[in-house]
């Protein structure tokens, strides 16, 4: 009995992977998502060499060269304080992936968690959890982060809370979803057969099952996310000085608009091509699962 | 199916219509229409609802106190033509006659008497109250319409200049009892403006008041718009939209200045910026680190590179435009050599890391970083928290913070003012001292300074204050701040006052 | 169908019911003590403990959430801490030119996104196709105020220097020209996404076969697309602009901060800003029943077009 279910199990695999496979075949024919990836890729190597490639440090000030415009020593102009853009904004990438990826793996995990939970024991539990999740879709996103900053107070890490506790109800609905179609499987119903713990099938089976629209809901939101976070850090709720966070060089930039057009201009269109390439890759990525809806 | 979505389509035409439709006003253009930019929008017209500049700025036009302040910070008669301190403790007020508020109602005592009443009763819960807090409510005494006793629980030779300050302006004790809670919508005073039109959030209408027993206002109306961005105020002045913009930014001080159709008048305000250290805080309660700090700190640098022409470098405990300021007591200048070595006696060798708190605000926000960067040279790593305004009083309050960054403008221009809510022990925490400092011996001048009346004895107690508060390092004075008004050549007879508000009585437009 | 709206209405309540709790939980965990912001900075400890008391701010969380519910259903929200007004009468006050703002923003977003939409989708795979869904993307992938920035750097500061006038007031409110920027610079990312919907739906329509069939018969194109593909494409695009209008509020806030718009969105930052959490907390309740409502009127919208709902509730 249990080489059977093994059984079962490994085919299940093999079916996953070759479907990932075949996803990452059509991807790869999609130009516009590759170059999506590839621009991911650059982002994060800035990222890691920031301290290599920036030519000054992010808080290294120099009075005598306040809001000097783009030059040869200055890329893209000093701001307030002497300090140099371009390197603000090169450090920025850290922050800005960072805010990304760590938010969305706040919603990804609580909400799948939340999710898999409601899908798999349906009922009261799935009632309580997806009613929840509604009370705080009903609350405009953007909004909800304001109110949540705002309670915990304005700084980097209560930022990524805030914006990660957002993302949850998307995921939680995703996951709850896909887990419902998966678990009456028979792969599951083995499982469950052979004594597995609830816990064990939910990680196990049911999750990397998801994995397709989860993949895609994740790129598609990491963007998103990018977004919201420089959006408060805009209006003052997010990171705090010296730190380069790009919204919060946008929103210093903005009283300099008249004197100093590159302070505000240049971070955003930092993160003008950072959420553009999410938003490529998981376009593609969409298209690639799903081929019914590439036209 | 094909009807309903024609009537889609028909509804968002007419919503269209109606946005197309709603959104055309016509400007009308009145000759005499002085429109002014503020920072913020009036919180409240009821003067004794308030305690923010935007809101008494505004409310100075509506309303007169007893007496008021001119712009070089003497005392005039307003309502009160004149006055007779009748002991150490009391004045005898001697009132306009033929005054009118605004709703045709006659100026006299009682409404002298309800004001303050109304301002100092608990229940009220007024945030001005404290202004006030030295007038014995209960023993002011009417003589007759005309004539109104004041006494002081006990001799306060400042007390003119608080009666002059905005929470003491005279309200109508008609108009009060007309709109009960609505009176803050409904203003009621005896200035020379008065309301006509408030569009909360966006701008206040008021219109010349006739009958203001100082003669009608040169201007037929006066319209303060609320622009909180320091850059769209200046580009509305310079584009026209305001004849008359407060809080010019430093960005845009040279385009003002050079501007052909604009006149830049900076004139000091009264207000100190300063660097506080919480003295019950490790290390702070070492006097070497702070002295330490101040030999670390490069004052003109800090000052020019974020306020330049906002600001002078502070060189002392008070503002220096207050006439008690004593100009030879802080003295610290950049001295890293020496800064080492405090530090190094101190037991901070290597340096230490703290945090620096601040409210948000973009000019403290440089400050911190700049303050940070050369803290750096000390190996103090700091680390800048930034707070909501209310979350950042109630957390310096309670001596929660560290370093910290605040100003204090003692708009009375007297150094009571100036001194005793900062650094009288009793002020500890959200009083004003937040920075806990506890010195018997400047308390004791303090309270000397308060009762005493002969100018020359007042300002010995206060100097001596100042000293005693520079030896120890109360805190690291940063900026007396300068304010520009950017005026449109148009404008006539503008004069700045270095309280901010500046008055549109005598104000014309060419 | 009136059975269907009574429905949908109700299910309405408990949702909101959860909102406000939510909200107050936020707010009363929020450090900053409202009765020492009322009074302001100089008060005296005792005139605060006194009104702490008044406000009945020492009353268990319980009683105080209860007492919020209760005022709530008398459409009383509190007092404003800042102005001493009622929160209700601060909101009413702001609502109209948030709602103005939206609305404006809505109308660039369905004239630019249905049209873009529509020509990408009739000439697929051409620049126009190509073009259309990159604009789009950038649209989407763009922070509305960076947009805002941008736009009045061009139309109001360069503009200036260059032509001595302003194209675009960069502040305030009231008038058609005022509306311009912040409605294009709100409507944009709305519009990027409705163009994506449509086109895909349009595509999806197009292949249909009484699509085929209205062309055999000879109808002209214009006429298939406009009348018979349009029609049946636009519903989920309501459904998806819909469930968006969340984002849109939340930009809206951003929005009327860059141009200083007297808004609910200004009210909610100044509040923030100044610990006015009674405000705050109305200001939140406030969006999340427009957006209700606004998805509300969405699925009643559909309702009425789609005959299985009406025969559902006859």
């Amino acid at each position: 009995m249990a080489t059977e279910a093994t059984a079962v199990k490994t085919s299940a695999r093999r079916k996953q992977r070759t479907k990932l496979q075949e996803t990452w075949r059509r991807l790869k024919k999609n130009h516009w998502s590759m170059g999506g990836l590839i621009l991911i890729v650059l982002l994060g190597l800035v990222a890691i060499f920031a301290e290599q490639i920036a030519p000054y440090g992010y808080n290294e000030q120099d009075y005598m060269n306040m809001l000097q415009g783009p030059s040869r020593q200055n890329l893209l102009g000093t701001d307030n304080l002497g300090r140099d853009v371009f390197s603000r904004i090169i450090h920025g990438s850290r922050l800005s992936l960072s805010i990304g990826f760590i938010t969305t793996a706040i919603g990804l995990s609580v909400g799948g968690f939340l999710g898999a939970l409601a899908a798999f024991y349906g009922g009261r539990i799935d009632n309580l959890i997806m009613r929840f999740m509604d009370v705080i879709l009903a609350i405009p996103g953007f909004i909800f982060a304001i109110a949540l900053v705002t309670a915990l107070g304005p700084s980097l890490t209560n930022l990524m809370i805030a914006v990660g506790i957002n993302t949850i109800p998307y995921f939680a609905r995703i996951i709850r979803s896909s887990v419902m179609s998966t678990k009456e499987n028979e792969f599951v119903e083995a499982a469950r057969v052979i004594g597995s713990s609830d816990l064990w099938i939910i990680f196990k089976h049911l999750i990397p099952n998801s994995l397709a629209p989860i993949l895609v809901q994740a790129t598609l939101r990491i963007g998103d996310t990018i977004i919201i976070a420089s959006g408060l850090s805009f209006l003052g709720l997010g990171a705090q000085p010296p730190l380069p966070e790009w919204g919060a060089l946008l929103s210093a930039g903005r009283g300099y608009l008249r004197v100093a057009w590159w302070m505000a201009t240049f971070p955003g269109i930092a993160i003008m091509i950072t959420v553009l390439a999410f938003n490529l890759l998981g376009d593609g990525l969409r298209d690639a699962l799903d081929p019914r809806l590439k036209n | 199916m094909k009807r309903s979505h024609l009537t889609i389509l028909t509804v968002l035409l007419i919503v269209g219509v109606i946005f197309a439709t709603g959104v055309f006003t016509i400007e009308a253009q009145n000759p005499k229409k002085l429109i002014v930019s503020n920072f913020a929008d009036a919180n409240s017209l009821d003067p004794q609802m308030v305690s923010d500049t935007a809101s008494f700025w505004i409310q100075n036009q509506i309303y007169e106190g007893l007496v008021r302040r001119t712009p070089d910070m003497g005392v005039q008669p307003a309502l009160a033509e004149d006055w007779k301190f009748i002991d150490d403790r009391t004045i005898e007020f001697y009132l306009r006659q033929g005054v009118k508020f605004h709703n045709g109602d006659e100026f006299t005592a009682e409404d002298v008497l309800f004001s303050y009443q109304r301002l100092l009763d608990p229940e009220f819960g007024s945030p001005g109250a404290s202004r006030l807090a030295m007038v014995d409510i209960d023993n002011v005494e009417i003589i007759d319409d005309y004539t109104i006793r004041i006494p002081t629980k006990e001799p306060f030779a400042a007390v003119l200049t608080y009666l002059a300050h905005s929470a003491s302006l005279i309200i109508s004790k008609s108009g009060v009892e007309e709109h009960g809670d609505a009176f803050g919508e409904n203003p009621v005073g005896t200035g020379p403006f008065k309301l006509n039109n408030w569009r909360q959030g966006d701008e206040v209408v008021l219109d010349r008041f006739d009958d203001y027993w100082g003669g009608p206002a040169e201007v037929d109306q006066l319209v303060f718009r609320a622009i909180p961005e320091g850059t769209s105020r200046t580009i509305e002045l310079e584009t026209g939209g305001v004849h008359v913009s407060r809080g010019i930014e430093r960005v845009d001080l040279d385009r003002v200045d050079n501007h052909p159709n604009l006149v830049l008048h900076l004139y000091e305000a009264l207000r100190i910026n300063y660097m506080g250290f919480n003295h019950e805080a490790e290390p702070f309660n070492d006097l070497r680190v702070r002295q330490a700090i101040a030999y670390a700190l490069d004052h003109n640098e800090i000052v020019q590179a974020v306020y330049g022409p906002l600001g002078g470098p502070a060189t002392g405990y008070i503002n220096s435009n207050i006439w008690a300021f004593n100009p030879d007591t802080y003295l610290y200048h950049r001295d890293l050599d020496r800064a080492r070595e405090l530090m190094a006696e101190a037991g901070y060798a290597d340096g230490f890391s703290t945090k620096i708190a601040i409210n948000d605000d973009a000019t403290r926000r440089s400050l911190a970083e700049v303050v940070s960067y050369q803290l750096e040279q000390l190996n103090i790593q700091t680390s800048i928290e930034v707070y909501e305004w209310g979350a950042y009083l109630d957390m310096t309050g309670r001596g929660d913070h560290e370093i910290y960054m605040l100003a204090w403008l003692a708009s009375t221009g007297d150094p009571h003012h100036a001194m005793h809510p900062l650094f009288h022990s009793s002020n500890k925490g959200s009083a004003g001292n937040r920075q806990f400092f506890d010195n018997p011996r400047v308390d004791e001048l303090l309270e000397k300074g308060m009762v005493e009346t002969d100018v020359d004895q007042r300002m010995a107690f206060y100097q001596e204050a100042q000293q005693i508060l520079s030896d120890e390092v109360v805190w690291i004075p940063l900026a007396d701040d300068r304010e520009a008004v950017g005026v449109h050549v148009s404008v006539t007879n503008f004069e700045p006052c270095p309280s901010g508000y500046h008055m549109f009585h005598k104000v014309g437009l060419e | 169908m009136f059975r269907y709206i009574a429905k949908r209405l109700i299910s309405m309540v408990p949702v909101l019911i959860g909102v406000t709790f939510v909200v107050f939980a936020i707010m009363y965990f929020t450090p900053g003590d409202p009765a020492t912001l009322l009074l302001g900075e100089e008060a005296p400890q005792a005139e605060v403990e006194r009104m702490r008391e008044r406000m009945g701010l020492n009353d268990p969380f319980l009683v105080q959430y209860g007492n919020f519910l209760l005022g709530l259903v008398q459409l009383d929200l509190g007092l404003s801490l800042t102005t001493g007004r009622p929160v209700f009468n601060e909101i009413m006050n702001r609502l109209p030119a948030t709602i103005r703002l939206a609305g404006a923003a809505i109308l660039v977003a369905i004239l630019i996104g249905v049209t873009a939409g529509i020509i990408a989708s009739t000439r697929q795979y051409t620049i126009y196709d190509g073009g259309a869904m990159f604009i789009a993307l950038l649209g989407v992938s763009m922070p509305n105020f960076w947009l805002g920035l941008m736009m009045i750097l061009v139309f109001s500061v360069f503009w200036n220097n260059t032509f001595g006038y302003v194209l675009f007031p960069s502040s305030g409110f009231g008038t058609l020209r005022h509306l311009v920027m912040p409605a294009i610079v709100l409507g944009t990312a709305h519009a990027a996404f409705i163009t994506r919907i449509t086109r895909s739906s349009m595509l999806e329509v197009l292949r249909q076969d009484y699509i085929r069939t209205a062309r055999s018969k000879g109808l002209s194109n214009r006429i298939v697309v406009y009348v018979h593909a349009l029609r049946n494409a636009l519903m989920p695009v309501v459904t998806m602009a819909g469930l968006r209008f969340g984002v849109l509020l939340g930009g809206s806030v951003v929005t009327e901060q860059i141009f200083a718009i007297p808004g609910m969105g200004r009210l909610l930052v100044e509040s923030v800003r100044s610990q006015n959490y009674t405000l705050v907390q109305g200001i939140i309740l406030t969006y999340a029943i427009i957006f209700s409502l606004v998805n509300l009127a969405v699925d009643l919208l559909y309702a009425a077009i789609d005959p299985r709902i009406k025969v559902q509730y006859k």
